[in-house]
């Protein structure tokens, strides 16, 4: 016992990421080069890489309607969900910057569907917008099938998506919210601002840098929906929800073209990236703090 | 602002020096101590108010699960507002607890993400250890290597893992549940983050009376990061309880099923048993819920004390 | 230009708790106040009541003959420097200090105008465009005086604004200060725990513990004839030394005798006020190092001998301060550097009895200080 306690006080730094990293070459950097290749070939049933075709599917992809639906799609599903998740987890979060009683119970449901999984959320939506028995249209009046409707069923997704992610962007803006000094609000005060001053100039102001962190944290976050749309949509109808992840599940499951969904996994991991990358570009010359 | 205006409105109320009486001045600390309560009250009410509503539509979707889940079938199928139920009873949860094996889904669930959970406060730390005490050649890029998997999406390499444990013959089993999961860039960043607030004389004093580095790590880091295990617990077990795609990608039979894909089972039966699928789906919720608000300020706290500043 | 007058102001948190009791005040305009007290002594409650930022539980508050209890902070046309700047971060230093007038809507031509006079006045034009960040601490005050001068207020008050620099920073800005009051001529309301500051910047002191005021007086006075034990102890440094025991007639004269029996002569003045009253009670002797000295100062002085054991010598170049012990506690002196001693020495010292302040064992209250005031 001695000696292999002797042993690992010796072991070289390399050892200690050799379990991480073990996982990350099989799981994430294999793969990830694996994808590269694959999305050059035409594959058979089982996934093997069969005749290169070189750039052909993506050739394909990019002069496919359909691929360009599912981009417009992902885009505006995206801008919906981020604004939405955002502006929910702000509102929540400036709601609950002041003490009052009961504050830990409210602060605690708004972060709450952070708790909740993306298949069950669905579930409990196909519910409330059901066309007959659904909540929504009885309370509304209205006579819409939702889910259905090629009109608002990205709506729909987009605001489950929304409601599921706000959770988590309340607890990033509140702790934004606890960072701002509390004595420049005083001294706001002493000089004479309003709340309303205070709130535009100091508040957001004062959250930009996390604002910013998670925006970016966001539109990864939206870019991955998968779950919600498998329950509630399947894609459909038509196309008007199948959104690139959909897009690449089907692909690759249903239609077995494994070689055309390895090529969309990488082009939709270029978007994030290049998004990601302008982000911080426009980060550093305009968000500053 | 208010008294400022009322001071305006009610000239009266202005008073100069040497120029009231006593009473005059009493009457005023009077009013204005009332307005100023009143008005304190009135900002209270109108936030709690506010939160109200606020905190109702954010728990609409649950509150109205639930409430669906304890209807009768009967009930729900009405064009009438039945936001609750009028016979609340428990026999949907007795119905979706026979007919689907849920019990075992909930296993399945909890033993997965448990083991992903400790591997990932495993590996991650270990890993951790090393990027924020020790030196050796090509630290900086290691570390790049790793935050650069956070862009990564898992959709990109979900194709070609599946392809990769399918031809390892692991297909529906405990460990293709957990394997991929074991280890995860967030993670390492965390606790580096945490580790980097502790001085180097922690390490080197250790060093010094002779302590290996496991030995460090399990006996002085791991107690001193207590906060930030709890919050990466939360956060993992959370999300690996939620984890949908992959699951549903490599589980075939009812037995190796998680919680997230056995619900399914439950939308795909009939129309008629809606009320059903919502008690499914409430009885998988709630251990997520559960530990989620049990561990809340463990998270928060842990993923916010230096850890993310923006 | 404003005159401030507090009237019995009470600040009551929970169940009683004063944080400040009956404090009462005639700032004049123009004055330069500081109010100084160990931490918790409510220096700090008072001046953000003067501001408007914690309500007044009772008393009143009048600026320029104005009952102000219920006039919103920025109404009350004060402005105010935190001891942590409270700089909005986001903003540019230009934006800082032009903050408190574009939110009243001056004209965008004189804010620049007066920031650039302002900025000027401070040394802080080339400044302007940074952020906060991206300045020293001592760069930053100047800014926090910056934003507060622009909007031409009534008075200042300024919150321990020196207490995050550092030492010598501290001095010059003590210097600023003072040179920007006579400048400005605005009142000026400063809280500090440093005796240093309070007695350098102030027209008059107002001291503070637990919520009372001990005594308003300047600076001088404040050092000469301190109300009471506390003031006597918290003004000065190295701080006063103090003797309990009691005064006693014998053969004659009058005797000032230690707990530890050490006996010194009163004087004939001291004798008439201290026989009659405090004979055979508890009273403490006061005397300040500098009263405390090698040789005597001024031949003829009434000078009494005190002897003990040197613990440690601090050598200052001008002068010395020599630490001592014997039965009564420990004493500073300070002597010429050539009256200097080893530790463990022996050493005895003149001690000033027309310079000794003596305080009531019970209240803390110096008995002397009516008589001084008539001396």
């Amino acid at each position: 016992m001695k000696s292999f306690a002797e042993k690992l006080r010796g072991v070289s730094p390399y050892a200690y990421l050799i379990p991480c990293f073990a996982v990350f070459a099989v799981f994430l950097f294999y793969p990830f080069v694996k994808t590269i290749y694959l999305s050059m070939f035409l594959t058979d049933k089982l996934g093997n890489a069969k005749i290169f075709v070189g750039a052909e599917n993506y050739i394909d992809l990019l002069t496919s309607e359909s691929f360009y639906n599912s981009i417009v799609v992902t885009l505006f599903f995206v801008v919906i969900v981020v604004f939405g998740s955002m502006l929910l987890g702000l509102v929540a979060a400036v709601l609950c910057s002041k003490t009052f009683p009961g504050i830990r119970a409210f602060s605690t449901s708004y972060a709450l569907p952070m708790a909740i999984a993306s298949s069950g959320a669905a579930m409990i939506f196909k519910v409330i917008l059901n066309p007959t028995i659904g909540l929504f249209n009885k309370i509304t009046g209205l006579e819409i099938n939702w889910i259905s409707d090629p009109r608002y069923a990205l709506i729909c997704v987009a605001v489950l998506t929304a409601w599921l992610n706000s959770g988590i962007n309340f607890l990033y803006f509140s702790a934004g919210l606890g960072n701002i000094d509390e004595s420049i609000y005083e001294r706001a005060s002493v000089d004479g601002a309003n709340s309303v001053q205070k709130f535009f100039r100091l508040t957001l102001p004062g959250l930009s840098p996390i604002m910013f962190y998670t925006l970016v944290v966001n539109i990864i976050q939206a870019f991955q929906s998968f779950g919600q749309v498998k329950i509630l949509t399947q894609g459909g109808p038509g196309e008007s929800t199948n959104l690139i992840v959909y897009s690449i599940y089907r692909d690759a499951f249903f239609n077995y073209k494994f070689g055309s969904a390895a090529a969309q996994s990488v082009i939709l991991f270029l978007i994030i990236m290049a998004l990601t990358l302008v982000m911080f570009k426009i980060e550093k010359k305009g968000v500053k703090y | 602002m208010d008294t400022t205006a009322a001071l305006k409105k009610n000239p009266g109320l202005t008073i100069k020096r040497g120029s009231h009486t006593k009473e005059e001045l009493e009457a005023l600390h009077r009013r204005m101590g009332e307005a100023a309560l009143r008005r304190r009250r009135a900002r209270t009410g109108v936030l709690l108010v506010l939160n109200i509503f606020m905190a109702l539509f954010i728990l609409f979707p649950l509150l109205y699960a639930v409430s669906v889940s304890l209807m009768p079938g009967s009930e729900l199928f009405t064009m009438e507002m039945n936001l609750l139920p009028k016979h609340p009873d428990a026999s949907n949860y007795l119905r979706a607890w026979t007919q689907v094996p849920l019990v075992r889904f909930i296993l399945n669930s909890f033993l997965v993400s448990g083991c992903i959970t400790l591997g990932q406060i495993i590996t991650c730390s270990l890993a951790a250890f090393a990027f924020s005490f020790l030196e050796f050649k090509g630290k900086n890029l290691l570390f790049m290597l790793v935050m650069a998997t956070m862009m990564v999406p898992g959709e990109a390499t979900i194709i070609s893992n599946y392809l990769t444990v399918s031809q390892m013959g692991i297909l529906d089993s405990y460990l293709v549940l957990i394997l991929p999961s074991l280890t995860s860039a967030m993670g390492i960043f965390l606790f580096r983050q945490f580790y980097m607030t502790f001085p180097k004389s922690l390490y080197e004093s250790a060093k010094l009376d002779g302590c290996g580095n496991l030995r460090f790590i399990a006996s002085i880091l791991l107690p001193l990061t207590k906060s930030a295990i709890g919050a990466m617990s939360v956060y993992t077990f959370i999300n690996a309880w939620n984890m949908y795609m992959w699951p549903l990608l490599v589980t075939g039979s009812e037995e190796m099923r998680t919680v997230q894909i056995g619900i399914s089972m439950l939308d795909n039966t009939d129309a008629q048993s809606i009320t059903l699928m919502m008690a499914g789906v409430v009885s998988v919720i709630i251990p997520s819920m559960v530990i989620f608000i049990v561990g809340q300020k463990q998270l928060i706290r842990g993923m916010f004390s230096g850890a993310v500043k923006g | 230009m404003a005159e401030i007058v507090l009237k019995d102001v009470c600040k009551v948190f929970e169940k009683n708790q004063y944080a400040v009791k009956d404090f009462s005040l005639h700032i004049r305009d123009g004055e330069f106040i500081v109010f100084v007290g160990p931490s918790g002594c409510g220096k700090s409650t008072t001046l953000r009541m003067i501001a408007g930022l914690e309500d007044i539980s009772s008393g009143e508050l009048w600026i320029d003959d104005e009952l102000s209890n219920y006039t919103e902070p920025g109404q009350r046309d004060l402005s105010m420097v935190f001891q942590s700047y409270a700089l909005y971060p986001q903003m540019s230093v230009y934006d800082n200090m032009a903050f408190s007038l574009s939110v009243r809507k001056v004209p965008k031509d004189e804010i620049r105008q007066r920031v650039t006079q302002a900025a000027e006045m401070l040394g802080i034009t080339s400044l302007l465009d940074r952020r906060p960040a991206a300045l020293s601490g001592g760069q930053k005050q100047r800014v926090a005086i910056g934003s507060a001068i622009m909007r031409k207020p009534r008075a200042f008050l300024m919150d321990e604004p020196l207490s995050n620099l550092d030492a010598k920073l501290r001095t010059h800005m003590r210097v600023e200060l003072a040179e920007l009051h006579h400048k400005l001529g605005t009142t000026f309301i400063y809280v500090t725990h440093d005796q240093v500051e309070a007695m350098t910047l102030a027209d008059r002191i107002v001291v503070m513990k637990a919520g009372i005021v001990q005594q308003v007086a300047a600076p001088e006075e404040l050092y000469n004839r301190p109300a009471n034990l506390f003031v006597a102890g918290f003004i000065g440094s190295p701080a006063m030394n103090f003797m309990p025991g009691t005064v006693r007639k014998a053969d004659g004269c009058a005797e000032f005798v230690t707990n530890a029996g050490q006996v010194f002569a009163l004087t004939n003045r001291q004798a008439d006020v201290l026989l009659p009253a405090y004979a055979g009670k508890a009273v403490t002797l006061g005397i300040r190092p500098e009263d405390l000295t090698a040789r005597p100062a001024r031949p003829g002085g009434h000078y009494a001998s005190m002897s003990g054991r040197v613990t440690a010598c601090e050598g200052l170049g001008h002068y010395a301060i020599l630490h001592l012990l014997n039965g009564d506690g420990e004493f500073a002196a300070r002597v010429e550097p050539a009256d200097a001693a080893e530790p463990d020495t022996e050493k005895t010292l003149c001690l000033d009895m027309a310079a000794a302040h003596f305080f009531d064992g019970e209240t803390g209250e110096n008995i002397l200080f009516q008589w001084r005031n008539d001396a």
